[in-house]
């Protein structure tokens, strides 16, 4: 082929597209149709860039089942807090971070509170504040410390979910007995010892973990309700100023002693997580269900496309060998597919995943070779009127052999018919899909509109709105504009079958 | 070809489809992974000569061939075995709930082609108008609601919001006794899985009642009726309704394979002790023998449906070719 043929064929292409272009934009319903998709191909590609939460592993971003945001605007919700970080994990990077922290010592000449330069460095690199009680000069070594800082706390409702943050590592212990704590003061002066613990001998960091977290059972059995206290509720009672202390208290037991000793603190840090969370709220694992819908979006329409593909390209290929070969292959093939029809769709879908197990190839592998018959019969219909045809019958006067009529002049005639189903196909490959993940039969790893709605069942959040309306809107909304495709090309392609 | 003969070789070919259907059901459940001893003595150890009885018992030592016929011979007797997870003989627990899933099916099938009929003559009656153009779009999307969603969406309404609904179950616990307090408390918790199921069927109804009768009115007998000087009522009803109604019973019969994935899904979100749920409370377990009863089941209902349809069709359509 030279190049200027090709570039004719090429121009011959664009002009017959135009055309259809033309034609296409004249129906509405085509039109609405292609913009939903639009829509939805443009969230799924750049949706899930607009929030970094892994819609499956990123567990607790923010409260636990709680709306989103824009709640805040409605009746009834007026109150909602969002994550906040009032005593801000500064890291301790230089000798001015101290100064943002209020520091009460017992005034002993042999107590120092110092910046030092170690830290716990996987956490915020290097930096921490150093006591050190020197027990060389003084017979009596004894001090207190409380190292605090006090926030203002303006909504008059509770947080969902508290955390603090600290991380320390003692030198020095023999002889001394070491004892750390961690206090909330309200804004009424009640004081909550949240966590304290009595250090025997410790010379290596401990892990900047979770030190209080408002949803253990250690902090809940601090409250006289036990397990079934809310921290975060009884300590956040109102505005105010709150305080949140850290202390720490050297006891000299043995006065023979005259080792230093040292504490370094390091990561000290609270936060809260508030009641609302970005746009469409959190899950019951404080997921983020925005992230999650766009990640479903993405795999509704590769589920959805790949597996309508796949179908229609089984069914077309069945149909046309069917149609044009006749005989004992038309009526085998026809059978076997009859066969398929009167077996229960979603049975066989739920059995054969259950079975083949759960991945998202095998899915779209078991949807699609469930879902060519009722295609391949239609392309076989059309096959044996177009055999009849009289441009076929000039064709093979004229020698051409089966495959090249098949390929040149069969094929371009039910192309019309192959878009048309590509179009409509797509719909109930997105429902199978969804409805499998609803069942509890997708894949795990992977985040779906059917695997959202699953877990609304799953933990009875029917009540939670802005979690339940996404998912099942959109799966209505993405099948109806492939309907909607549907119907406008077949429509514009098949005029001869439309008798409306 | 006589209409006997038409009928005698439709059953024939059920026949042939109901092989079809038990065969590929064998070979499934052969391929599962995991062999039925280790499922059922999950937790429990046994002893080599348990495990070889529970094999001999199980036919298991056999050839393939011979487990094969032993399995068409029980499923057709109604034998299923018994469940890996209640140990109670599977045909008796499907026979208690086959008559909720045909109760919730039947009421909602019923209702959609009663309500997708009458408004789908009356949309193609008033073609092009307002409520021609409402209803046909509201059936389009009502059509691709996700089931599982609507139901969802109906707890919320009917059982939350306004209160009145049960949100799940078949019956009160305890059931009434009085047996005329029983019906009313069936039929209350029937409304919202029937209710869902019918919205589900109901778009399909009406779009194909109006479609059917569209083209109809394009055939020449029209012409020929409007000019005899019909009026248009009687156009619509005397000869356009009479010849759409063939299509209609066809349909039927190809609602029901897709009635079955709605039903599935609707007993799933309510809870409605049916074959649905039964079906999915047994791939929570991976109960295989209640899996292999329920797909035949589900196929057997498909086929006679088929059956069904085509000796009807060969009754009321004289232009049927046997």
């Amino acid at each position: 082929m030279t190049i200027s043929t090709r570039r004719k064929r090429f121009n011959l292409l664009m002009s017959r597209a135009k055309g259809f272009w033309g034609v296409y934009k004249q129906n509405r319903k085509g039109l609405f149709g292609i913009g939903l998709i639009l829509f939805f191909v443009l969230f799924a590609a750049f949706g899930p860039m607009l929030s970094e939460n892994h819609p499956v592993d990123d567990w607790d971003v923010g409260g636990r089942r709680v709306p989103p945001a824009w709640f805040k605007n409605l009746p009834g919700y007026q109150n909602l807090v969002p994550n906040l970080k009032p005593v801000m994990d500064v890291g301790f990077e230089d000798p001015e971070a101290l100064s943002e922290w209020d520091i009460e010592s017992s005034s002993e000449d042999s107590f120092t509170v110092t910046h030092s330069g170690e830290g716990y460095d996987r956490g915020s690199g290097p930096g921490s504040i150093l006591m050190s009680l020197n027990r060389e000069s003084s017979s009596s070594s004894t001090a207190d410390i409380k190292i605090s800082k006090t926030f203002s706390w303006e909504y008059s409702s509770p947080p969902k979910r508290f955390t603090t943050v600290l991380s320390y590592k003692a030198e020095g212990l023999e002889g001394t007995r070491l004892k750390l704590g961690l206090v909330l003061v309200d804004a009424k002066g009640e004081e909550y010892i949240l966590w304290q613990k009595d250090i025997p001998s410790d010379t290596i960091w401990s892990y900047p973990e979770y030190k209080v977290d408002s949803y253990s059972i250690r902090v809940k059995m601090i409250f006289p309700d036990g397990v079934f206290a809310d921290p975060a509720q009884i300590i956040f009672n109102g505005a105010g100023d709150y305080e949140f202390y850290f202390r720490a208290s050297f006891d000299d037991i043995d006065t023979e002693s005259t080792v230093t000793t040292r504490l370094y603190v390091d990561d000290l840090s609270i936060e809260l997580m508030g009641t609302c969370y970005g746009l469409l709220g959190t899950d019951q694992w404080g997921r983020d269900v925005y992230s999650q819908l766009a990640h479903g979006a993405k795999t509704s329409l590769f589920v959805g496309m790949l597996s309508a593909f796949i179908s229609v390209s089984i069914g077309l290929v069945v149909g046309l060998f069917a149609g044009f070969t006749g005989g004992w292959v038309d009526e085998l093939s026809m059978r076997f597919a009859d066969m398929l029809l009167v077996i229960p769709f979603l049975p066989l879908l739920l059995i054969l995943i259950a079975i083949l197990g759960q991945s998202v190839f095998n899915i779209i592998l078991v949807i699609s070779l469930l879902g060519w018959m009722g295609f391949s019969r239609t392309v076989r219909s059309q096959v044996l009127s177009l055999k009849e045809r009289t441009f076929i019958e000039a064709a093979r006067a004229a020698g051409g052999s089966t495959t090249h009529i098949t390929i040149r002049h069969i094929l371009p005639n039910v192309m019309g018919l192959v878009y048309v189903s590509l179009a409509t196909s797509v719909p109930g490959a997105i429902t199978a899909e969804a409805a499998l993940s609803f069942l509890g039969l997708g894949d795990p790893s992977i985040m779906s509109w059917g695997q959202m709605l699953h877990d609304i069942v799953y933990y009875a959040a029917i009540k939670e709105l802005y979690w339940v309306v996404p998912p099942g809107l959109c799966i209505a909304l993405l099948a109806v504009s492939f309907v909607m495709i549907g119907f406008s090309l077949d429509e514009i392609l098949n005029p001869r079958l439309r008798r409306r | 070809m006589s209409l006997k003969r038409y009928i005698l070789k439709r059953i024939l070919y059920s026949f042939v489809l109901l092989f079809f259907a038990l065969t590929l059901n064998f070979i499934i459940f052969r391929m599962a992974p995991g062999n039925p001893i280790q499922i059922v003595a999950s937790g429990m150890r046994l002893e080599p000569e348990q495990v070889e009885r529970l094999i001999e018992l199980w036919g298991l030592q056999e050839p393939l061939h011979v487990q094969y016929v032993r399995y068409l011979k029980s499923t057709l007797t109604w034998d299923f075995g018994y469940s890996y997870n209640s140990l109670e003989p599977v045909g008796r627990e499907i026979m208690e709930r086959l008559p909720n899933t045909l109760l919730l099916m039947g009421v909602s099938l019923f209702f959609a082609i009663t309500f997708g009929t009458v408004f789908g003559i009356y949309a193609a009656y008033k073609r092009g108008s307002l409520f021609d153009l409402t209803s046909v779009s509201i059936s389009l999307f009502s059509y691709a609601l996700p089931t599982f969603w609507m139901g969802l969406l109906m707890i919320y309404v009917g059982g939350y919001v306004f209160g009145l609904f049960p949100l799940a179950g078949t019956m009160s616990r305890p059931p009434p006794l009085d047996p005329i307090v029983r019906i009313f408390d069936l039929a209350w918790h029937l409304f919202l899985p029937g209710l869902t199921l019918f919205l589900f069927q109901y778009g399909a109804w009406l779009l194909m009642m109006r479609s059917t009768l569209l083209e109809a009115l394009h055939e020449d007998y029209i012409t020929t009726a409007r000019a005899k000087g019909v009026s248009e009522r009687g156009v619509l009803f005397k000869h356009a309704f009479r010849n759409a109604m063939l299509p209609l019973v066809t349909n039927i019969a190809l609602q029901i394979p897709g009635l079955l994935n709605g039903a599935i899904l609707t007993e799933t979100v309510f809870s409605w002790r049916g074959l649905g749920l039964y079906t999915w409370s047994a791939i929570q377990f991976t109960d295989y023998p209640v899996l292999q009863a329920l797909f035949y089941i589900f196929a057997l209902v498909t086929i006679v449906c088929n059956l069904i349809v085509d000796v009807v069709y060969g009754y009321i359509d004289p232009r049927i070719q046997y």
